[in-house]
């Protein structure tokens, strides 16, 4: 690739990551009181997927920095690479939780731990074997039972394209930091709709947050 | 129809605010409608959480009172229940 295209594509991911880990501190802040609040552990797992959205994405923009300032990829060593690997999915993994969590074990609590253990052990495991397929298909069964639970409750009607569309970006994104440029001319289009599907996150959790009823 | 957690919580926080913010145990077991084990793990939670402690009322009797955060809770209720809602949570 042309190098001048290439830092402009790094340029777009730069902007890109920053932006949405920007959104994802903010939804995180924004829903603290009610999280404290009620302790209401659907609340508790959907600003965690937000929370582990926004390290994902500050870890991208970390890389993409250090690839736009020196012109290589130093700081994408392997442990780097797994923490992003670690934290997309548990974003993923919480998100579910909090779609489904009618649904999960009232104990599930005293779980999670063990959930993250999986979730790492996974990220090492996919690190060592290099096996990015193997991440893909767990990504895509994540949006699959993700899917399956919206449609099996009604209430959820109102947010069923944003959930899937979060699903759908967070595997996209993964395919990108594992492939980089596998998307080409249209990675500016996914970036910009996937940053449009975070903004109207946060625009409703605002409307929402301070709806004064 | 059963009340969840959250509305069994703004029921008993509500019924405290509403008797001057203070009340005894026995007339909040009996205005909250629930089992006495309930009414115990609930207000053992409400202490535990900060939205209610016991204090001596002018009679030098135990009475509960609402905490900041119990009015806080009692102002984000709707918010709270509109939020679980509007998310499918």
């Amino acid at each position: 690739m042309v190098p001048g295209l290439f830092m402009q594509g790094v340029g777009i991911d730069l902007v890109y990551s920053f932006v949405i880990f920007l959104i994802c501190l903010i939804v995180y802040i924004e829903t603290r009181e009610i999280s404290k609040l009620s302790s209401y552990k659907g609340i508790n797992f959907f600003r965690n997927t937000f929370l582990f959205f926004g390290i994902s994405y500050l870890l991208k923009f970390i890389l993409a920095l250090d690839v736009f300032s020196r012109g290589i990829n130093l700081v994408g060593d392997a442990i780097f690479f797994g923490v992003v690997l670690y934290a997309s999915l548990m974003a993923g993994i919480y998100l579910i939780m909090a779609i489904g969590n009618k649904k999960l074990p009232k104990n599930i609590g005293k779980w999670i731990f063990l959930i993250h253990a999986l979730a790492i052990l996974f990220a090492i495991i996919v690190l060592l074997t290099n096996n990015f397929l193997v991440y893909l298909i767990f990504q895509i069964l994540i949006l699959v039972v993700g899917v399956v639970l919206l449609y099996s409750d009604r209430k959820k009607a109102s947010m069923l394209i944003i959930y899937q569309l979060l699903l759908l970006f967070w595997i996209l994104d993964i395919v990108e930091v594992f492939v980089p440029k596998f998307f080409g001319g249209v990675q500016l289009i996914i970036s910009l709709v996937s940053i449009g599907v975070f903004i109207l996150v946060l625009y409703k959790i605002i409307k929402s947050t301070h709806n004064k009823k | 129809m059963k009340r969840d957690r959250l509305k069994v919580i703004f029921d008993i926080l509500k019924i405290i605010k509403d008797h001057n913010n203070s009340i005894k145990p026995t007339p909040l077991l009996r205005y909250s409608n629930l089992s006495t084990k309930s009414f115990n793990e609930y207000m053992n939670e409400l202490v535990e959480r900060e939205f209610v402690k016991q204090v001596k009322d002018n009679k030098d009797k135990k009475a509960i009172t609402l905490t900041d955060k119990g009015f806080q809770y009692l102002e984000k209720y709707k918010t709270i229940v509109s939020f679980i809602d509007d998310f499918g949570l």
